[in-house]
């Protein structure tokens, strides 16, 4: 039983977006109502009602790396590694760095400057349901694959189950 | 230790922690053409060149071989991850410039010529359909000139 839930879920991982998958979980789940998934609720502004089910930064800057508005994920679309265990930029026990990465840029609003984030899935377990973010700022779709951050990027890596992910900067940009 | 110290210190043990990062405190600047391989190229084909066996092609002591065959100049521009980015036909030839030097310069042959905007506006918009098939016969023309390419 185990393994057999084990392949349906990597199945799942390999052919879905993280975001895709909840929608879907929570239509089932709720027979189609569309309903919050994570307990974690966002909401600092009236402005950011909506945003209530995907964690969207509400564009209130945040100096908590467990939260959505946290500055450095304004690119971030997964769960926060610095929730499941791990850090803003370690993977949780149990799991691996991929080898590839997403790169996005974010502005630091202390200095205002830009600086360039890698955006590394850990893979290897279950998703971690914790801290589900969806910022976009920069994103492509996914026919410009390496700017997209809907996809898994968990590939490279012998697993390719999607648990959280890290942001880790790589220096500033010119 | 002084405590003034101590978030500096936090920020470059965890930031050399991560696995495949390159090692940086958080305000290293990259020169142009360096930061257009970072943003656009680095997050697959890893920060020396190496790529992933099977998964994404190597560049590192490689890349620079194709410029030794008929048709090899215009793939490195054609292939998706090229063609397909968000990057000008400037930023193209200035990264790929940048990268056959930079990982591949022993393989380049003798009387290289950088690209060009020019170029590359002139390979960019013709579609490269089957990619596997142009990559194996560019590396049959190697092969017949005895240079061995890396497995893709």
């Amino acid at each position: 039983m185990d393994r057999l839930i084990e392949r349906l879920t990597r199945r799942v991982a390999q052919r879905t977006s993280r975001r895709s998958f909840l929608v879907r979980l929570g239509q089932l789940a709720m027979g189609g109502a569309m309903l919050p998934l994570l307990p974690i609720d966002r909401v600092t502004t009236k402005a950011s009602a909506q945003t209530i089910s995907e964690g969207h930064s509400s564009g209130i800057v945040s100096d908590d790396d467990t939260s959505c508005d946290y500055w450095r994920y304004c690119a971030f679309d997964g769960f926060l590694c610095s929730c499941c265990g791990g850090s803003i930029t370690e993977c949780p026990a149990g799991t691996v760095a991929s080898p590839t990465a997403w790169v996005g840029t974010c502005k630091h609003p202390g200095d205002a400057k830009e600086y360039i984030v890698a955006y590394r899935d850990c893979c290897g377990q279950a998703q971690c349901d914790r801290c589900m973010c969806d910022n976009n700022q920069g994103e492509m779709p996914i026919y410009r694959t390496q700017l997209n951050n809907d996809t898994v990027w968990c590939f490279g890596s012998k697993e390719m189950s999607y648990h959280c992910t890290t942001a880790v900067i790589l220096g500033e940009k010119a | 230790m002084r405590l003034a110290l101590l978030p500096i210190l936090i920020l470059t043990i965890t930031t050399l922690a991560s696995a495949g990062e390159p090692p940086a405190p958080s305000h290293r600047k990259y020169p142009p053409p360096t930061q257009l391989y970072v943003m656009n190229c680095w997050g697959c084909h890893q920060s020396g060149g190496e790529g992933l066996p099977g998964t994404v092609p190597r560049l590192k002591d490689s890349v620079g071989s194709f410029l030794r065959v008929p048709g090899g100049r215009q793939y490195l521009v054609e292939v998706p991850g090229v063609a397909g980015s968000s990057l000008s036909n400037a930023e193209v030839a200035e990264v790929l410039n940048w990268l056959l030097i930079t990982f591949s310069k022993n393989q380049l042959p003798p009387d290289f010529k950088p690209y060009t905007e020019a170029e590359v506006a002139s390979y960019r918009p013709h579609e490269l359909n089957d990619i596997k098939t142009v990559r194996s016969d560019l590396v049959a023309k190697l092969a017949a000139q005895g240079i061995a390419m890396p497995r893709h």
